[in-house]
């Protein structure tokens, strides 16, 4: 049973200390996790803080969008054998990346966010986080897919050939 | 941070959303990724199929000895792969096949190999990784049924549709079939099935569907045949063709006759109407 008025106290990897609403945390199996081996009664207020291995600015993000998602039913359904969709992300979630584009690499506040996401076992937001580079990633050329993953071609011409000689191949 | 150093969990979720064409050009982006690729499962698509076909457009027509070329064609998700039905060409695709993905699964795939020449291990190897809900299977001749109970034992867990167009097994054969979720029979021009075999195929096969054909069956037989089908506890529909004869002897033997009166009530029928030959036609006719 989840007592939502109950309180926890995070502390993430750079000393801030954050408290949120247990409503919050138990979208987080990590947290769901920590509480629990700490034994303590629901009804009071764990003494020990949760440790996550977040940095502040992160988890800022993850709270923001736990609370717009702290009615979400769980457990979270795992969808591994159904349709591959990338195109249902909620307006809110769109949004909420939306506004990382304004940062000053907006790929690297993603990647922080993926990284929270699967470290703190939020599996929505994993979920929306995936379809989202899903979705920058999808219909665009090499090229292009290269500059949105911030990598560099380490092929030499013959392996590209090669490569290319095979897709090719598949494509006829 | 770069993309490779995210979570192994989030890389194989984002693989299993990205289209083959994608998965393709994925490849091309760096070494990392054309492993990545490689090593990820696929994910699930709806449908796939793989049918063999003959290309007569490779005919030499100056070559007496040229034929048409054997052809494998496979489709999933937006992608179909066509290619000449040799071990070498095979070798290349599974190759590429391996470079793509690790595994992928389907909610169905359809098997039409209708080429008896290409040889089944062909199709076994190409599906060898493949996560199959149902199978489909279209049957042409008896090598294709034997074609099938190996597809069959390679997925024991998928459930199956058969469609016997253009041939018919022995009765033994065909009774010894595992359950199909559905059962299509339609080959034209062979003889009448019996009752008894009948009554085994609907019991076997949770859709059994007849058409082209005839079972031998007198009222009696088909009344028992619609118990049994009331009896199973699956969800079952009957749709039926029967000779006038016949139902009008299962009609009679009910209680009913030409002069019962409507909203009557005879053991298991209840009587909405009762018409003349010439009424219904006239309804018929009204309704067109």
């Amino acid at each position: 049973r989840i007592y939502p008025l109950m309180r926890v106290t995070l502390t993430t990897s750079d000393g801030a200390s954050v408290t949120v609403s247990r409503q919050l945390t138990k979208h987080s199996g990590f947290i769901e996790k920590a509480i629990t081996d700490m034994a303590v009664d629901d009804n009071a207020v764990p003494l020990s803080a949760v440790a996550v291995d977040v940095d502040d600015a992160t988890l800022k993000l993850v709270i923001e969008w736990l609370t717009e998602h702290r009615d979400d039913a769980l457990p979270y359904p795992e969808k591994t054998d159904e349709e591959r969709r990338a195109d249902d992300i909620p307006a809110w979630d769109q949004a909420f990346v939306q506004k990382w584009d304004t940062k000053e690499d907006q790929q690297q506040t993603l990647y922080a966010v993926i990284t929270a996401a699967d470290k703190l076992d939020i599996k929505g937001l994993l979920d929306m986080t995936c379809k989202t580079l899903a979705n920058k990633i999808n219909g665009k050329t090499v090229e292009e897919m290269r500059e949105i993953l911030q990598l560099e071609c380490d092929f030499t011409e013959e392996e590209l050939a090669e490569i290319r000689k095979e897709n090719a191949w598949c494509e006829n | 941070m770069e993309i490779l150093a995210l979570p192994d969990l989030f890389l194989r979720k984002l693989m299993r959303t990205m289209e083959i064409d994608y998965r393709m050009r994925l490849r091309l982006v760096s070494r990392a990724f054309e492993k990545l690729v490689a090593d990820t499962h696929a994910g699930y698509f709806a449908d796939g199929s793989i049918h063999t076909y003959l290309d007569y457009n490779t005919i030499d027509e100056s070559d007496p000895n040229s034929r048409a070329a054997e052809m494998i064609i496979i489709c999933f998700g937006d992608k179909s792969f066509t290619f000449v039905a040799k071990p070498e060409i095979l070798s290349q695709f599974l190759h590429l096949r391996n470079r793509l993905f690790s595994g992928i699964s389907f909610g169905a795939f359809g098997f039409k190999l209708i080429v008896d020449s290409i040889p089944i291990d062909f199709t076994r190897q190409i599906v060898k990784q493949f996560k199959i809900g149902h199978l489909r299977l279209h049957l042409n001749t008896e090598t294709h049924l034997e074609n099938s109970r190996k597809l069959i034992a390679d997925f024991p867990r998928s459930t199956y549709t058969m469609y016997l167009q253009q041939f018919m097994p022995e009765v033994e054969q065909l009774l010894s079939l595992p359950p199909m979720k559905e059962m299509h029979m339609v080959v034209p021009r062979t003889p009448s099935i019996s009752a008894a075999t009948f009554f085994q195929l609907i019991t076997a096969h949770k859709l059994l569907h007849i058409y082209r054909e005839s079972v031998a069956i007198n009222w009696q037989e088909l009344k028992h045949a619609m118990q049994m089908i009331s009896c199973d506890a699956r969800e079952r529909t009957a749709r039926v063709i029967v000779r006038n004869d016949s139902m009008v002897g299962w009609l009679r033997s009910e209680g009913l006759s030409e002069s019962t009166e409507p909203r009557t009530i005879c053991r298991g029928f209840e009587l909405i109407a009762n018409r003349t030959p010439q009424q219904s036609a006239e309804d018929d006719h009204d309704n067109d």
